[in-house]
């Protein structure tokens, strides 16, 4: 008995030790913030402390950060505690620096992915993670002299993950699938930058020289050394130089071989008829017209043309894709990428915009809007077409139809974002009758399976809350009254019983803060209370700016 | 009276030679839990390891445990020695012929030791070579220079070669595991009278010393599979709780002994307080009632561990078990060195408690 007192006492001993001597792992750290706090800051925070020590740290430190963020991801009540949860999971399936840790968070992700349970929230949260980590915004965080500074992944994690994502492309809803080619827009779109470049080209010396990395590095002229000092100095052996830092040629020389990457992938895509809904392949093959925009440098700009010449021809491909895909190039080619050259139509001609064909508008419409803006920028109304009438007529939720949005959608949306106000009155009622139009489409009975029409209807969706989001500039240049548009939306998000739904409504009632922060504001706290901390901080941070 | 002493010492320690030069040992004495190998930090958790299996040994208990080995683990070399009380206790006697009267009735127990070689696990397989031995030596009755005495012992090469596999988003884990074994084993009676030893010290006649030893030797190779799953409940973040269930395959050696094929189920816990890892965990063997065991089935264990090096061990790890009697154990690992230590408990057949203690030491990178 005596015995047995000593070993338990012994034991009580050696647990006050470990006690004292014991260091609480990073996982059980940030579990515990996840479990306390709400305050996003705090949460991203530790979140983000944790990506650091599942990157480069012990394997206990690594499987004590994977436990917590596949718990947190899963189990946690809060929606937004589980979407930063999963941006990690991305970021430790293809980053960690151990197979197990990778293996199992990629795991996770495809049975987000896969798995119907999972919200749809969630499911873009993964698509988003890999394209920002893609991008370099989903890295890891570093302290250097009390500046903690955000790391992207090398680029063979890139890479990897971005196969991930082509891989499962096939097999995801359509509206996933819209989603993500969005994403992917979003990536090839992306161009060389510091904050973009990966750890191992852009150590912290180089992130420091900004002024460096825009300027590049002045190159002397090479002068013989019996040069005239006068005529070296008149610049008879020629100007100095500035020529772009190695790191930074670099980057963009990687940053090129990731983009080609998805552009060859493309190619299985566009012959996915039965896996990959039309509007989605139109959506990718809209991309062609825009290659001049991937800050490409010249050699792979033209391997890009190349496959482009290659899928034009190529039967496997639809018919409407490969319409789509001459009409982008045919704009380029008409108008220059700038759109510098101005479109020239008889008012006749552009009074009869809204009836003409989806392969006509993809050509000219964008460089009729310009030259809508630029007479705006001279003084004048932009004159016809009537754009309001143009983007906010009748929903068509025909195969045609549903393209025809699109581009009508997306093109006006740019241009609004490149300064161009609608003036026609009451574009805030139409734009909100055509969302109620596409809504009454989204919504299926409780438990009725959702017919293509449903799904395209959800798809279409995004294209029209981005442009609405853009409207507010044209409802202040009339004098009109936000409120309306402001309350629809709010109303919208509201009832919006998917949290992927309330978070479109909200980032367009939060673009309104700019233009209209008192409106927005009102509108906007009546909705956080009920919103999960990631809308409510995109709110504040859109009042605050 | 000397020379009485050195005879009996050196017929002691001859028997012993004999028995592990023949390759040695009859089975493991019946009632008490058999297995192929067993691990020191198992022994100190009372043997609860089915669910804990997450080290080089999870072969030996539990397949799929090795989806929780998360470092590649190499033992170049790993070598232990376990003995009973009673051996402890012969071995202080400063007079053993004389002492050797007094454990009538009892039985020294030891393993003098158990080898691993070149062995490596990690997620998803691994492999064991391994090799061991132990004698059990009951003294059934002794009296002045009358011995009637049973061995048993054997010798044993080994190895184990296994897989994990990971299902339903890595909650289930599943493994397969081969072993084999060649088992050189004896059983040996010895009824020694005083004439016989009169005879082989005074007139050389040792015949009749001789033909007081009666061994049996059998030497057999077999093989079988091991099959395990374990089940994570993630929905537990604090306590990290997992069910397994193995089912460890039979070996028969024939007169050299017997593993019947056991089913056991585990529970365990796994948990982090203040940066030390904490175990918990409860067996309940033996399912299928295989061994007849004496004992009681159900092992309770609990682990508190601090900091883990690359080589998937704590730096130090402290351990208590119950599997009817209380275990207890302590490790360290100073760098790739491991020292283990356990002071456990077994049943026997005669459903006497048998104190045991084990130390090791073994190079793991």
């Amino acid at each position: 008995m005596k015995k047995r007192v000593m070993i338990l006492r012994l034991f009580a001993l050696a647990v006050g030790v470990l006690l004292v001597a014991g260091c609480t792992t990073q996982g059980r750290r940030t579990a515990l913030t996840f479990e306390r706090s709400f305050f996003y800051e705090e949460l991203y925070d530790s979140m983000e402390q944790l990506k650091y020590y599942g990157y480069d740290e012990s394997v206990q430190q690594s499987m004590s950060v994977l436990k917590t963020v596949r718990w947190v991801s899963k189990y946690e009540q809060e929606p937004g505690k589980r979407e930063l949860a999963v941006r990690a999971l991305v970021f430790l399936a293809f980053s960690s620096d151990d197979g197990d840790v990778r293996a199992r968070a990629e795991s996770r992700l495809e049975a987000i992915l896969e798995d119907n349970d999972w919200p749809l929230h969630l499911k873009m949260a993964v698509l988003d993670g890999i394209i920002d980590l893609a991008n370099g915004s989903n890295g890891f965080p570093e302290e250097y002299d009390d500046l903690i500074t955000n790391f992207g992944v090398v680029s063979g994690e890139r890479e990897d993950a971005l196969e991930f994502l082509l891989g499962q492309f096939e097999d995801l809803a359509p509206e996933l699938q819209y989603h993500a080619a969005s994403g992917l827009h979003r990536f090839l779109r992306q161009s060389v930058s510091l904050e973009s470049c990966p750890v191992n080209i852009c150590d912290i010396d180089i992130r420091i020289d900004v002024e460096t990395w825009e300027k590049g590095k002045e190159v002397q002229p090479i002068v013989p050394s019996n040069a005239d000092p006068n005529a070296v100095a008149a610049g008879a052996y020629g100007e100095a130089e500035w020529k772009p830092i190695s790191e930074k040629l670099d980057w963009q020389e990687e940053l090129d071989d990731l983009k080609f990457l998805v552009w060859e992938e493309l190619e299985d895509i566009f012959t996915e008829t039965d896996d990959v809904p039309l509007l989605v392949r139109q959506r990718l093959a809209r991309f062609i017209g825009e290659i001049e925009q991937f800050s490409l440098n010249e050699e792979i700009a033209q391997s890009f043309q190349d496959r482009v010449d290659e899928w034009i021809p190529n039967e496997s491909i639809s018919i409407e894709v490969r319409d789509l895909m001459r009409d982008g190039r045919e704009r380029v080619s008409t108008y220059g990428a700038e759109l510098d050259t101005p479109a020239k139509f008889s008012k006749t001609q552009l009074r009869e915009l809204p009836q003409r064909n989806v392969g006509f508008l993809e050509i000219h419409l964008a460089a009729l809007l310009k030259s809508q803006h630029n007479r705006q920028r001279s003084g004048l109304r932009a004159g016809p077409p009537e754009l309001s009438a143009l983007a906010f007529s009748e929903f068509d939720d025909s195969a045609s139809g549903l393209i025809r949005h699109e581009v009508i959608w997306r093109t006006l949306s740019e241009a609004l974002e490149a300064g161009l106000v609608i003036e026609d009155a009451g574009v805030d009622s139409k734009a909100l009758r055509m969302l109620r139009q596409v809504e009454d489409r989204t919504q299926a009975a409780e438990d009725a399976e959702l017919t293509e029409t449903h799904l395209a209807a959800r798809m279409v969706l995004q294209p029209l809350l981005e442009l609405i989001g853009n409207l507010y500039p044209s409802l202040k240049q009339r004098r009109q009254d936000p409120a309306p548009l402001l309350e629809g939306l709010g109303g919208s998000a509201a009832q919006a019983s998917r949290i992927a739904d309330q978070r479109r409504y909200l980032e367009v009632l939060a673009a309104g803060a700019k233009t209209f922060p008192e409106d927005t504001y009102t509108v906007s706290e009546s909705l956080t209370m009920e919103m999960d901390l990631i809308i409510r901080h995109r709110l504040t941070i859109a009042m605050e700016l | 009276m000397t020379l009485t002493k050195r005879f009996f010492q050196r017929v002691t320690v001859g028997l012993c030679w004999l028995v592990a030069l023949s390759g040695t040992v009859g089975s493991v004495q019946a009632g008490e839990y058999a297995a192929l190998r067993e691990s020191l930090r198992a022994r100190s958790m009372g043997g609860a390891f089915t669910a804990v299996a997450n080290d080089e040994y999870s072969l030996f208990y539990n397949p799929a445990g090795l989806r929780s080995v998360y470092y590649n683990i190499f033992t170049l070399v790993g070598a232990s020695t376990t003995f009973n009380k009673t051996t402890e206790d012969f071995s202080k006697e400063s007079n053993a012929s004389s002492a050797l009267s007094s454990y009538s009735g009892k039985r020294l127990y030891l393993e003098p030791i158990d080898l691993g070689l070149l062995s490596f696990v990690n997620s998803r397989f691994g492999w064991s070579i391994f090799g061991n031995s132990v004698f059990d030596f009951s003294i059934d009755s002794i009296s002045a220079s009358n011995v009637d005495a049973t061995f048993k012992a054997y010798g044993q090469l080994g190895g184990v070669l296994g897989g994990a596999w990971s299902f339903l988003d890595h909650q289930l884990d599943f493994g397969i595991s081969g072993k084999i074994a060649n088992r050189n084993g004896s059983e040996t009676t010895v009824t020694v009278t005083e004439q016989a030893i009169i005879d082989a010290y005074v007139s050389q006649n040792t015949a009749a010393l001789e033909n007081s030893v009666k061994t049996s030797y059998d030497k057999k190779t077999d093989y079988s599979a091991d099959v395990g799953v374990v089940y994570h409940l993630e929905s537990f973040y604090t306590l990290s709780p997992k069910l397994a269930l193995s089912y460890l395959g039979g070996l028969d050696f024939g007169g050299a002994g017997k593993i019947p094929g056991t089913l056991n189920f585990g529970a365990a816990t796994e948990s982090e307080f203040s940066g030390i890892d904490i175990i918990m965990a409860a067996d309940y063997v033996d399912l299928l009632d295989a061994q007849k065991l004496t004992g009681s089935k159900l092992r309770l264990g609990f682990e508190l561990g601090v900091e883990k090096l690359n080589n998937g061990h704590h730096i130090a790890s402290f351990r208590i078990g119950h599997n009817g009697y209380l275990s207890n154990g302590i490790s360290l690992n100073l760098w790739k060195l491991k020292i283990d230590y356990a002071q456990y408990s077994q049943t026997t057949s005669s459903g006497l408690e048998d104190k045991r203690k084990s130390l090791g030491f073994s190079l793991v990178f």
